[in-house]
C-alpha cells in the first residue's frame, strides 16, 4: 500500500477549514456552481460587458431572503466604466421594497478596487491574497477588462501575444487566489486576440461572447465545446428578459 | 507604478542598496524572493515579510462600495449654452466623462469647441484647460466671437482670457507630461484638440509605440475622469476605404442624413472603447456653414439622434 504526503500550508489548513460562500446561480448564463473556475466575457463596446458584471455583482450582493447569495465581491477596475449608481438601480429592481439600510448592507459587501497601470495591479493581486484570508464574505473576484494596460505593456518590454498576455495575467492572478476556491471573472475586448488561432486558451472554463445585432442583444455561453445562445434586453433597469434561442 | 521611496522604506541606506539592484518599483520588491532581500537591506527574514506586508497594504487602495455610494457625485451637468447641442447631450456636458468630438477636416470641430468654452466661461466663470497640439489656437477669433455675440470691450476680453489657460504640445510626450501636470485641479474642464495630430506620427512603423503613449494617455484620462473632470476630445474622421462596415444601419442613416459618404474616426479600434460619448460630425454639402451632429455611441444617451448648427461670425449656435 502506498501512502501519499501532502504538506500544506497554514493558509490552506485555514482555506480548507473556512467555508466560503458558494456562487450558484449567479446568472440565467451561469446557473451552476462554479468553484474556482474561470469566466471569460467576450465583446465589443456597448454590448453590455460591464452592465453583466453589475447585474453578477448585484445578484452576490443581495441577501439571501431576498434571492440573493449573500456573499462579498471584489471588482477590479481597470478601465473606469464601472458605476454605483446603476448598481443601486439594479439592485433596487431586484429587491423590490429596498429601503436605505438595505441598500447600505449589500453594498457594505462590495470592495472596489481603482488601478491605472500594470505594476500596481500586480501589487493589488498579492494585496487580495490577505484580504481574502481576512475576508471569509468574499465569494466572487472580477477584473474589467484585462486588456486595459496591455499596449504599455507589451512597449516596456511586456508580453506581445495577445493571448499569452491574458493568460499570464489570469495565471498571476490565479496564483494569489489558487487557495481560496473563488470563481474569477474577467473582461476583454473581442478584438484582443491573437490571430490564426482559434483564441483556445484551455485554462478559462467557460466563455461568454456578448454581441449586439440588429435584432438585439445575443449572449453564447461556451463550456467543453457546448454553445448556448441566449438572447436578452437592455433597459434603464438593466439586463431583461434572458432567454434561450435556438442556434442559428 | 509606485516608485520606493523613504517613508515605505524605513532609511536611505537600505533605498540605496535596493536602487544599486534594480529595485525601484514596490512591484519589483514584492517580487524578489525575501532571502535575497534581507542580503540587498540587511534585515532579517522576519522584518523583510513585514515590510512586505505593510508595502502590499499601503500601495493598494479599496473602496468600500457603500462609501463609494455615500461619496458618488451626482451627475452634473455643465451646460454647452448651444441650445439644440444641450436638447441632444440630455442637457450638456457630464462631469466624469470623455466626449469625442469627431468629423472629417474644416468641418467645425475646433470652432465648436471655442464657442462651447466661451459660453461655459461666461455662465460659469470656471476655468477651461485647452490642449491645443497644432498651435492652431486663434486669440483672435475668440475675440471675433466676443465682440460680436456678447458686445464686450477689450477690458471684459482681458477678464474672460485669463480664465482661459491653453497648452500648447508639440508632440505626445509633451501631452502625456501636460496631462499629469493637471492631476491636482479639481474638477477641470479639458478641452485637448487634437488627438490625431500626435498619435498619427507613430502611424506606419512597425512597432506600435503610439498606441503605448495612447494607452498612457487613456490610464491619465480616465484617472481625470475619476476627479469629476470633463474631457473633450477632438478627433479627426477620414473617409472609409473599406466597403464593409460593422453597422450596416448606421451607414444608411448617414447617408440619408448628409447624403455623402461615410467617415471614420482616424483613431480606431483602440480608442473607441475611451470616450463615453462620441459625436460624429459632417458637413452639408449645399450649406457649408452648417454641422450635422449626430450620436454614434454613448453610455447614456439614446444612439442614432441628430442636430444642425450654424457657424458664423458670433461662434456656433
Amino acid at each position: 500500500m502506498e501512502f501519499k504526503y501532502q504538506a500544506e500550508s497554514g493558509l490552506q489548513l485555514l482555506q480548507r477549514l473556512v467555508a466560503r460562500p458558494v456562487i450558484k446561480n449567479l446568472s440565467p448564463l451561469l446557473s451552476d456552481e462554479l468553484t474556482s473556475e474561470i469566466i471569460e466575457i467576450i465583446g465589443n463596446a456597448s454590448t453590455g460587458k460591464t452592465l453583466f458584471l453589475t447585474e453578477c455583482i448585484a445578484k452576490c450582493i443581495a441577501p439571501q431572503h431576498h434571492n440573493g447569495l449573500d456573499t462579498g465581491v471584489v471588482y477590479i477596475d481597470l478601465d473606469g466604466q464601472f458605476d454605483i449608481t446603476k448598481l443601486v438601480t439594479v439592485i433596487k429592481r431586484l429587491i423590490k421594497d429596498a429601503d436605505e439600510e438595505l441598500v447600505k448592507s449589500c453594498l457594505k459587501k462590495l470592495t472596489l478596487i481603482n488601478c491605472y497601470d500594470s505594476p500596481t495591479l500586480f501589487v493589488i493581486f498579492q494585496k487580495l491574497k490577505l484580504f481574502l484570508a481576512e475576508d471569509h464574505q468574499v465569494g466572487l473576484v472580477i477584473l474589467d477588462s484585462v486588456s486595459a494596460n496591455y499596449w504599455q505593456d507589451s512597449i516596456s518590454g511586456g508580453e506581445k501575444h495577445m493571448d499569452t498576455y491574458v493568460e499570464k495575467m489570469i495565471s498571476l492572478l490565479k496564483i494569489c487566489l489558487k487557495d481560496f476556491k473563488v470563481p474569477i471573472i474577467f473582461t476583454k475586448q473581442s478584438y484582443f486576440q491573437s490571430k490564426h488561432d482559434d483564441s483556445c486558451l484551455d485554462f478559462i472554463n467557460r466563455r461568454i461572447l456578448l454581441q449586439r445585432l440588429d435584432s438585439g442583444y445575443y449572449a453564447t455561453v461556451s463550456k467543453k465545446n457546448i454553445n448556448i445562445c441566449y438572447k436578452f434586453t437592455i433597459d434603464a433597469y438593466g439586463i431583461s428578459n434572458i432567454c434561450l434561442q435556438s442556434k442559428q | 507604478m509606485i516608485r520606493l521611496k523613504v517613508p515605505l522604506i524605513p532609511n536611505e541606506n537600505i533605498l540605496n542598496n535596493l536602487f544599486d539592484k534594480n529595485i525601484f518599483t514596490v512591484n519589483d520588491f514584492l517580487q524578489k524572493q525575501s532571502s535575497d532581500l534581507q542580503n540587498i537591506c540587511k534585515l532579517q527574514c522576519k522584518e523583510i515579510t513585514k515590510l512586505k506586508d505593510i508595502l502590499t497594504i499601503k500601495c493598494s487602495s479599496s473602496i468600500n462600495g457603500y462609501e463609494l455610494y455615500l461619496n458618488r457625485s451626482i451627475p452634473n451637468f455643465v451646460q454647452t449654452g448651444i441650445h439644440k447641442l444641450d436638447n441632444l447631450l440630455g442637457g450638456g456636458l457630464m462631469s466624469s466623462n470623455i466626449y469625442e468630438f469627431c468629423g472629417p477636416s474644416s468641418c467645425g470641430k475646433t470652432q465648436l469647441n471655442y464657442s462651447i468654452l466661451l459660453n461655459i466661461i461666461m455662465n460659469t466663470k470656471r476655468d477651461i484647460i485647452y490642449i491645443d497640439s497644432r498651435k492652431k489656437f486663434s486669440v483672435n477669433r475668440i475675440k471675433q466671437i466676443l465682440k460680436n455675440k456678447y458686445h464686450l470691450t477689450n477690458q471684459d476680453i482681458y477678464g474672460i482670457l485669463k480664465k482661459l489657460f491653453v497648452y500648447s504640445v508639440s508632440d505626445i510626450y509633451c501631452c502625456i507630461t501636460c496631462l499629469h501636470s493637471l492631476k491636482n485641479k479639481t474638477e477641470p474642464i479639458i478641452f485637448i484638440d487634437s488627438l490625431p495630430a500626435i498619435y498619427l506620427s507613430f502611424v506606419g512603423f512597425l512597432k506600435n509605440d503610439g498606441l503605448c503613449y495612447l494607452n498612457h494617455i487613456c490610464s491619465v484620462l480616465k484617472y481625470l475622469c475619476k476627479r469629476n473632470a470633463i474631457i473633450v476630445v477632438t478627433n479627426l474622421a477620414v473617409k472609409n476605404c473599406s466597403p464593409i462596415t460593422n453597422n450596416v444601419n448606421e451607414e444608411v442613416h448617414y447617408n440619408q442624413c448628409t447624403n455623402q459618404l461615410d467617415f471614420k474616426p482616424a483613431i480606431g479600434k483602440y480608442w473607441f472603447h475611451v470616450p463615453n460619448t462620441r459625436l460624429m460630425f459632417t458637413t452639408i454639402l449645399k450649406n457649408k456653414q452648417q454641422i450635422c451632429i449626430h450620436i454614434s455611441k454613448s453610455a447614456y444617451l439614446s444612439l442614432n439622434e441628430n442636430c444642425i448648427l450654424q457657424i458664423d461670425d458670433c461662434g456656433v449656435s
